[in-house]
């Protein structure tokens, strides 16, 4: 570890701007929701949900694959920049996954007459939930933070080979047994107007998601330095933090 | 098939290891031959568990490398200097479930030792527990697990034996008997590297002598230079020193 | 002096199988453990189910699968804590042994301890739910067992060997494990439930197809990302 620190100025800096665009975006879509988009024929007014519900979704899962990418790139290079970043995406990916099983049911209540419905993709993102929560569980249980980063990883990487087996295998669950008639939205016909509004809100999420990702990124590599700091400065205190260092 | 005398069998190259901020190990270097006992004292948290752990292959170093017979180690491709290593630990790496027998059968297994009936049997007789070879490590007292933990760091007959702290827990007649056990490895075969907090042991076995403080050999002295007499002071003051100095 | 060739890998394999089903076939703590728990879930299940509202038969390939799963993470924990006892693990890290040999050693020897408990399960369930597997869908039947066993142990041992070196330890593995394992439960429920109720053996083959892929991918991953565990 180098005493010599890259600067985050450039982080920070970017983290400003594409925050900066993020809101913007947002708020023109919230405009686009609130007054522009005509109201969806079959499904009605509650459809508007689906403006924040889609776009966290697929955050949500870009989030995974970063998580996954950063992880399987640690575990080779140790570059703890790499741990940062996934550490930095799997909490967005909370974050998102939390907003999608939460607008997901308010919708499904309307739409399918009840709060849960074993959809393949939001019980995907609940599954995806599950893993990100054990991500976290497992960094904080670990006996020494290098060992939860490294754990963290094993994770993120067995969780990206496996997603695509839960999507399929659920899919397969799905289609063996019957399914409650239910009005897909994809079913519906999408009016220009509804798929525009849902184009602004997902690139509004989008930089949003960035923005926050450089933020926090940020923020870990400067929680790093701090406690760097504090473990050579106070060699006459103890420091209450010194697990992993076994000698 | 006898390598030089003077091509060194373990070197470590500016050795250095780091836990996130901190260093346990910086910038360790020496070369040893042949036949050479190293003792390595320190007080606790000076790094020396990490130092023999990254010279048997448990640790990777964090810059720096370890060489066996010529060899880096850190990433090569053929493990076979494994099998030229034995390290020995306070922890006895055994099962307590598993017999003596079994135990080091597992072992020679593990290093794909031909002849393995014969070769346990010798080695248990070399550690006199050949009469307890059935019964379960866990009824073994501490000295006793030692010497089987001694049987099995030899058991493939290292060129190089590592030993962490192997007094530790040991009443004075079990350590007697280690003291002996270890004295009989200085057969000018094996190259030897013991680390130690305590100072009333080792320091007659070693041809050569460090002090590793804060992760730093302060000291790196031939045996015959140290004088046993003055060397607890001698320590002391080094010690004292390298952690004054650390914290001004 | 030094003329021995080392061990091959398999030799390294069944060297680290051997060690574990020895010491289990000492202590046998693990499969009593285990094997009580399983069946006390069958009784537990039994008193819990309605017979006038639900046939145990219609669900049976159900509570077997949750069951082995329950069940067989309640042992995995114990599969690294005999490594750790007298820190045996730094010994196996300093032995000319490939990590990938030790990964597969330990899961071989649990896929033996957990097929014996398999081994109680299915008759125990036979004889408290009045089951019986028509003769002709045994091999079937254990070709799904063996496979979803496979599958569920890689990242079993896998990750009882990351929650060994955990302040919660054993808590952790079934939080990590069973979100993991929904394509086991999905796919091994659904063919043993078919073969129970007379189903022709080959209208299970895209499960046990489903089952060996997951099994060999998990296990060719895990035996890959099992250096990260142990390397320090």
């Amino acid at each position: 570890m180098d005493t010599t620190w890259d600067s985050l100025a450039g982080v920070r800096r970017w983290s400003a701007v594409l925050g900066a665009a993020a809101t913007a975006t947002i708020l023109y879509g919230l405009w686009m929701v609130f007054f522009w988009v005509p109201t969806e024929r079959t499904m009605g007014i509650v459809q508007r949900i689906f403006y924040l519900h889609v776009p966290s979704a697929w955050v949500a899962f870009l989030a995974f694959g970063i998580v996954a990418l950063c992880s399987l790139g640690y575990l080779w290079l140790k570059d703890p920049r790499l741990d940062a970043i996934a550490v930095s995406a799997a909490e967005q990916g909370l974050v998102f996954t939390t907003i999608v099983l939460i607008t997901g049911p308010l919708w499904g209540k309307l739409a399918w007459g009840a709060w849960w419905v074993w959809e393949p993709r939001l019980t995907l993102t609940l599954l995806l939930w599950f893993i990100y929560a054990g991500y976290f569980m497992l960094r904080g249980a670990a006996e020494s933070p290098e060992r939860g980063k490294r754990f963290a990883a094993i994770l993120g990487v067995v969780g990206a080979v496996d997603i695509p087996l839960i999507h399929v295998s659920v899919n397969w669950w799905r289609s063996q047994h019957p399914q409650p008639v239910i009005l897909r939205p994809e079913g519906a016909t999408a009016d220009p107007e509804i798929v525009r509004t849902l184009m602004v809100w997902l690139l509004g999420l989008t930089l949003l998601f960035f923005a926050l990702l450089l933020a926090r990124y940020g923020a870990e590599r400067l929680g790093e330095r701090v406690e760097t700091l504090r473990l050579r400065g106070g060699s006459r205190r103890p420091a209450p933090h010194s697990q992993g260092v076994s000698v | 098939m006898s390598a030089p005398a003077a091509a060194p069998v373990l070197e470590a190259r500016a050795l250095e290891r780091w836990y996130g901020p901190l260093p346990a190990v910086r910038g360790v270097d020496f070369a040893l031959s042949r036949g050479e006992f190293l003792t390595v004292f320190g007080p606790n948290g000076a790094g020396k568990t990490t130092l023999l752990r990254m010279l048997c292959g448990a640790v990777r170093p964090t810059r720096g490398e370890v060489r066996v017979g010529g060899e880096p180690t850190h990433g090569a491709e053929d493990e076979g200097w494994r099998r030229r290593i034995g390290l020995l630990s306070h922890q006895t790496f055994l099962y307590p479930g598993l017999t003596a027998a079994e135990n080091l059968d597992f072992y020679a297994r593990l290093y794909g030792l031909r002849d393995r009936g014969t070769k346990v049997a010798r080695s248990l007789e070399s550690v006199g527990l050949l009469d307890r070879r059935d019964d379960r490590v866990r009824t073994f007292s501490r000295g006793m697990q030692q010497r089987l933990a001694l049987a099995r760091t030899l058991l493939h007959e290292p060129e190089v034996v590592l030993l962490d702290e192997p007094y530790t827990g040991l009443d004075p007649h079990a350590a007697a008997l280690l003291n002996g056990v270890l004295e009989a490895l200085r057969d000018g075969r094996r190259t030897v590297v013991l680390v130690t907090h305590n100072l009333s042991q080792g320091l007659e076995l070693a041809d050569r002598v460090a002090v590793q403080v804060g992760g730093r050999w302060v000291s790196d002295e031939p045996r015959g230079a140290v004088d046993a007499a003055g060397f607890e002071r001698l320590y002391t003051e080094r010690v004292a020193a390298a952690v004054g100095g650390r914290a001004a | 002096m030094r003329g021995e060739p080392g061990a091959s890998y398999l030799a390294q394999v069944w060297a680290v199988a051997r060690k574990d089903l020895l010491l289990e076939a000492r202590s046998r703590e693990r499969l009593v453990a285990m094997a009580t728990f399983a069946v006390l879930v069958a009784v537990v299940f039994s008193f819990s189910i309605d017979p006038t509202a639900v046939r145990a038969r219609s669900i049976a390939g159900a509570m077997i699968w949750v069951t082995v799963l329950f069940a067989g993470t309640l042992g995995l924990g114990r599969s690294f804590a005999l490594e750790r006892e007298a820190d045996a693990l730094t010994g196996l890290m300093v032995a000319p042994v490939e990590r990938g040999a030790l990964f597969l050693g330990k899961w071989l020897a649990n896929v033996v301890i957990v097929g014996a408990v398999e081994a109680v399960i299915f008759p125990a369930y036979a004889l408290f739910f009045g089951l019986a597997w028509p003769a002709g869908s045994l091999p079937a039947l254990l070709a799904v067992v063996f496979c979803a066993t496979a599958g569920f142990l890689a990242l079993g041992t896998l990750f009882a060997g990351v929650a060994a070196h955990t302040r919660m330890g054993e808590t952790l593995l079934p939080i990590l494990l069973l979100p993991l394992l929904i394509p086991v439960v999905i796919f091994a429920s659904s063919a043993t439930q078919r073969l129970l109720v007379g189903r022709p053996v080959a209208e299970v083959a895209s499960q046990l197809r489903m089952l060996a892929a997951f099994g060999l991918i998990f296990l060719f991953t895990c035996t890959a990302l099992f250096g990260s565990v142990l390397e320090e």
